[in-house]
């Protein structure tokens, strides 16, 4: 599973990347703002991720927006995208969930964290495919 | 007396009975001759009734007879010569051919073409198959296509009245005759019905003269012939009419109505003996006769009475009163006899003595009368039936600032108020019209110099030689000064209510410029009042009907300045100018235009009123832009007071946010490093690492806190009942596990009262302090919390949480629920760790809610927090509305 990280901060990419190391299965890509993430997202000769973790705030176009576009565009708007924010805030929550993310975590996050996000928006989707 | 009566009643009987008596006897004779004609017409009336129904009745016959004959039964019967058939018709048809439910034929048979009878009914009537070929039935109906009226045949038995009509066939010709015979005797007793008086009876003949309808059943023969008889010989000659007549039989005499049958020329006669149909009208006449005799009587008795009692003694007093009161003071009656009358004239006679006596007495005072009036003190004058003054006392000429020789001539209604001229004039008039005294007019007289007095006046008649009304004396006193002391109190207590009502300078001075103006009264008046250095024209008045000069405005605010100028009343010609006067100070000033300078006493009292008003209102005035320009400034404070908030709390997010990131980073590498080089790090490096982690802990703890402070901004609409109960077993549910732990206890009071307010700040506040109790609690005894509370009427609920911890330093209570704040720990304690924010949010969250939260500690044995909050917290706090911060949010750099 290609899983594409998208964070402004180098640390928080390098200590995500590291915290999702110990899944086997997982596939890092990364992108460091909103313009790199929708070029990844769509890049088919590079490989499309299967699953995104998109941080909110950053410079330039910040995560909703990125949201707001992956979700408009006709390939990847079924992709799993999952919001990541260092704090914890109803009405981001209540944003995101409004533009059609699959998730919310707050940072930082641990492999735990991330495969029950990942189970969750996957038993979600199949929940939703199958209905 | 009785000689007066019998004179009296004597006149009466001559003049009111004669005639009456020949009048009644006149109409009764009139009416006799109207009415016995009356009664002829109506017996010619009922003959003629009687004549139509024989007319009517026979016809009727001739119908019925006509009917049949042209049935189709009846012309088969004969056709056939069926004899029974034709028997059944003729009885059928007798039986339906009724008038009042009784046959009008007596009989009736079918001959056939040749003349013999066919069938007949009753049958015995004819018998079948004689030859009547040559009857005049037969004959007659042969020659005529209808139905034929027979004369009545001349038979023995009764008379009876045949019609006959052919039988005709399918085409025309004759199968038969039908002959029926009309029962006359019957006709008869239905016509007796016509005659309703007694002895009234109904005759009728034929054309020739013969009795067919009779009362007397004996004398109805066709062979008794009556021809000759008046009223038979008449109704045969002429259509109807009435007449008395001698029945040469009987003798009677008999008053007759008659009248013919029209077509069959019989005659009808209603008979009556004069006697009988004269009854009423005797009667009549009898009671008339009465009636008028009683009427006389009733007459002449009232004439006597009258002549007696009323006419002549009132006639006669009538007189001699006309001659008295036109000044005939010898006029006498002339006295006779003891009677009433004769007493009346004596009382009469000496009323007209002494009416004589002190008209005498009156005439002989005249000269001093005058003197008197020349020398009194009231105001006396006297006014000609033309309405000018032919007299005027000296006080007359003071009041009205005229001499006497301006005086007289002059018409009085020029000095009289206008306002009052007309009450004054009709006044006068009555005076001279009806010469009698009206007193009590109030009036105004208007003196030379246009001012004005008050005056109530009696005005009286002065008699002349013949009783006449000469001229009027008036005679006035002059109530000017008092009607102007009642003016003041009331203008006065006027103005003192209008100055406790009105608050406003505007009404006070527009109010009490009117009541001011009427307590004079004055024709103008302008109130000014003071603002800053300039005089305001604050408002004007003019009484009703004001006249004089007109207002000249720059005139009488250069009045008003001087007086505020001076603090002096200021007068030029007749506008006056009065300071209104408060504590020495001239507040502005009331100018009114003055005709009367005794009124103008009243002024100073008036604004002196008006001026406490003044400064009250401008007080008061002044208190509101006091409070408004207050309200405002605290309206503006508290805008900048939320704005300050709101950024306060953007800014505290923002920094907690962007503060998490780099925090976050530190934890991770920490962890990194420890996983990584677990078996590489020794030592301090270990414990290094170790006190970096638990910082970055803190700090993020630190963090939240703040984050957690940012958002208790405001209560939001999830105010609810709380059940404490319920919220209390949560939070100890979730706590109970370290109080195992510590060995400690947690104490709930059962039945804690519910309250209001948001549930999940409430369970936060009870976390807070339940978490501070086990952090700061006493290290030689295990923990003990207790929760109590109950509700308090008027003010909410109040709750106490309860620890048996380290307590607090005395003195230091205050400082507790500032933000960072962390009491010291003493010395041999561990430090409990925590990010001194717990009872700050404690505190917010209380006041949140409208309440106060306070300690109070022993140290060494523990702390009390005491929370009352309100029974409903308040709608809106200070703080504003938390709005989207993720779209105010700035990017990072």
């Amino acid at each position: 599973m290609r899983v594409l990280v998208v964070d402004d901060n180098p640390d928080h990419r390098f200590l995500t990347k590291r915290a999702l190391a110990p899944l086997a299965s997982v596939e890092v890509l990364m992108a460091s703002g909103g313009e790199e993430a929708l070029a990844r997202a769509n890049d088919e000769q590079g490989g499309r991720p299967d699953f995104v973790l998109l941080d909110i705030k950053m410079p330039g176009m910040d995560g909703f927006e990125v949201l707001r576009r992956l979700r408009e565009a006709g390939p990847t708007r079924d992709l799993p995208i999952v919001l990541f924010s260092s704090s914890e805030n109803e009405l981001d929550r209540a944003r995101a969930k409004r533009l059609g993310a699959n998730g919310f975590i707050t940072k930082p996050l641990d492999a735990r964290a991330f495969i029950d996000v990942v189970r969750g928006t996957v038993e979600a989707w199949t929940r939703k495919l199958a209905g | 007396m009785p000689s007066l009566q019998a004179k009296m009643f004597l006149v009466f009987a001559l003049i009111a009975t004669v005639p009456l008596m020949a009048l009644s006897y006149l109409a009764l004779e009139e009416t006799r001759g109207a009415l016995s004609t009356e009664v002829g017409r109506t017996h010619e009336d009922t003959a003629k009734a009687a004549a139509a129904f024989v007319g009517a009745f026979v016809e009727n016959g001739r119908g019925f007879v006509g009917s049949l004959a042209t049935r189709g039964s009846v012309e088969q019967a004969a056709q056939a010569h069926d004899a029974d058939a034709a028997q059944t018709e003729l009885a059928a048809f007798r039986a339906r051919s009724t008038y009042e439910g009784k046959s009008v034929f007596d009989r009736v048979m079918l001959l056939d073409a040749s003349g013999r009878v066919l069938a007949a009914d009753p049958p015995e009537s004819a018998a079948r198959g004689s030859d009547l070929s040559s009857a005049d039935t037969f004959r007659a109906a042969t020659n005529s296509t209808s139905a034929v009226v027979l004369p009545v045949p001349a038979t023995s038995g009764p008379p009876t009245l045949p019609i006959a009509a052919i039988v005709p066939s399918a085409n025309g010709s004759s199968v038969g005759v039908l002959v029926a015979h009309v029962s006359l005797d019957r006709l008869g007793a239905e016509l007796q019905a016509f005659a309703l008086g007694s002895g009234e009876g109904i005759v009728v003949t034929d054309h020739r003269g013969r009795v067919l309808v009779h009362q007397d059943r004996d004398l109805v023969n066709v062979t008794t012939d009556w021809s000759k008889i008046e009223p038979v010989r008449l109704a045969l000659r002429g259509p109807s009419g009435h007449l008395e007549f001698t029945d040469a039989r009987s003798e009677d005499a008999t008053l007759a109505g008659y009248a013919s049958v029209p077509r069959l020329g019989w005659a009808v006669v209603d008979e009556i003996p004069t006697a009988q149909a004269y009854a009423a009208l005797t009667k009549l006449t009898a009671v008339l006769i009465v009636l008028s005799g009683t009427l006389v009587g009733a007459i002449l008795l009232a004439s006597v009475v009258l002549a007696q009692r009323i006419v002549k003694p009132v006639r006669e007093l009538t007189t001699a009163a006309g001659a008295l009161s036109s000044g005939q003071l010898t006029t006498r009656i002339q006295v006779k006899g003891g009677d009433e009358i004769a007493e009346l004239g004596a009382a009469f006679n000496e009323m007209a003595a002494r009416i004589r006596e002190s008209l005498e007495g009156l005439r002989a005072s005249e000269a001093r009368y005058r003197n008197l009036v020349e020398s009194a003190n009231d105001f006396i004058l006297t006014i000609e039936p033309d309405g000018t003054v032919s007299f005027a006392g000296p006080l007359a000429e003071r009041v009205l600032m005229r001499d006497r020789g301006d005086l007289h001539g002059r018409a009085v209604s020029s000095l009289v108020h206008p306002a009052d001229r007309p009450r004054f004039d009709d006044a006068v008039r009555r005076v001279l019209d009806r010469g009698e005294a009206v007193q009590w007019v109030l009036h105004g007289v208007v003196a030379r110099d246009g001012s004005t007095r008050l005056l109530r006046s009696n005005l009286s008649p002065v008699l002349g030689k013949q009783g006449k009304v000469q001229r009027v004396l008036v005679v006035s006193s002059d109530i000017t000064s008092e009607r102007r002391q009642e003016r003041f109190r009331e203008s006065s207590f006027q103005m003192a209510r209008l100055v406790s009502e009105e608050s406003t300078v505007e009404a006070l001075a527009q109010r009490g410029l009117g009541v001011a103006l009427a307590a004079g009264p004055f024709a103008r008046g302008a109130l000014y009042t003071k603002a800053g250095a300039t005089l305001r024209e604050t408002a004007t008045a003019a009484l009703d009907g004001a006249s004089g000069e007109p207002w000249d405005r720059q005139a009488t605010r250069r009045l008003a300045e001087q007086a505020v100028a001076t603090g002096a009343t200021v007068r030029e010609r007749d506008v006056l100018a009065v300071p209104l006067l408060e504590r020495g100070e001239a507040l502005g000033a009331l100018v009114v235009q003055s005709k009367d300078r005794d009124s103008e006493d009243a002024l100073p009292t008036m604004t002196s009123q008006l001026a406490v008003g003044i400064r009250r209102s401008l007080f008061e005035g002044r208190l509101k832009e006091y409070a408004s320009e207050l309200e405002t400034r605290v309206e503006e404070r508290t805008a900048e007071l939320h704005a300050k908030n709101e950024e306060m709390e953007q800014f505290l997010y923002s920094v907690s946010h962007d503060l998490k990131a780099p925090l976050i980073s530190i934890e991770g590498y920490a962890e990194a490093l420890e996983d990584e080089y677990k078996t590489v790090l020794q030592g301090e490096a270990k414990l290094y690492l170790e006190r970096i982690r638990k910082n970055a802990t803190l700090m993020e703890s630190l963090i939240l806190d703040i984050l957690e402070l940012s958002r208790i901004g405001r209560i939001q609409d999830n105010v609810a009942t709380v059940d404490m109960d319920a919220l209390v077993a949560d939070v100890a549910a979730r706590f109970e596990e370290r109080f195992r732990h510590a060995g400690g206890r947690f104490d709930v009071q059962p039945g804690l009262p519910p309250l209001r307010g948001d549930k999940d700040r409430i369970e936060q506040l009870l976390n807070n302090l339940v978490e501070n109790a086990i952090k700061y609690r006493h290290p030689e005894r295990s923990p003990l919390v207790r929760i109590e509370g109950e509700r308090v009427a008027g003010q909410g609920v109040t709750l106490r949480i309860i620890d048996n911890g380290r307590g607090i330093p005395v003195g230091s209570e205050d400082q507790l629920f500032k933000i960072f704040q962390r009491l010291p720990t003493p010395q041999g304690m561990d430090d409990p760790g925590g990010t001194g924010m717990g009872l700050a949010i404690v505190k917010r969250i209380v006041e949140m809610h409208g309440g106060s939260v306070t300690a109070t500690s022993r140290p060494d044995e523990g702390t009390m927090f005491t929370i009352v909050l309100p029974a409903e917290p308040p709608q809106v706090s200070i703080a504003p509305r938390r709005h989207d911060r993720a779209n105010t949010k700035e990017p990072k750099p």
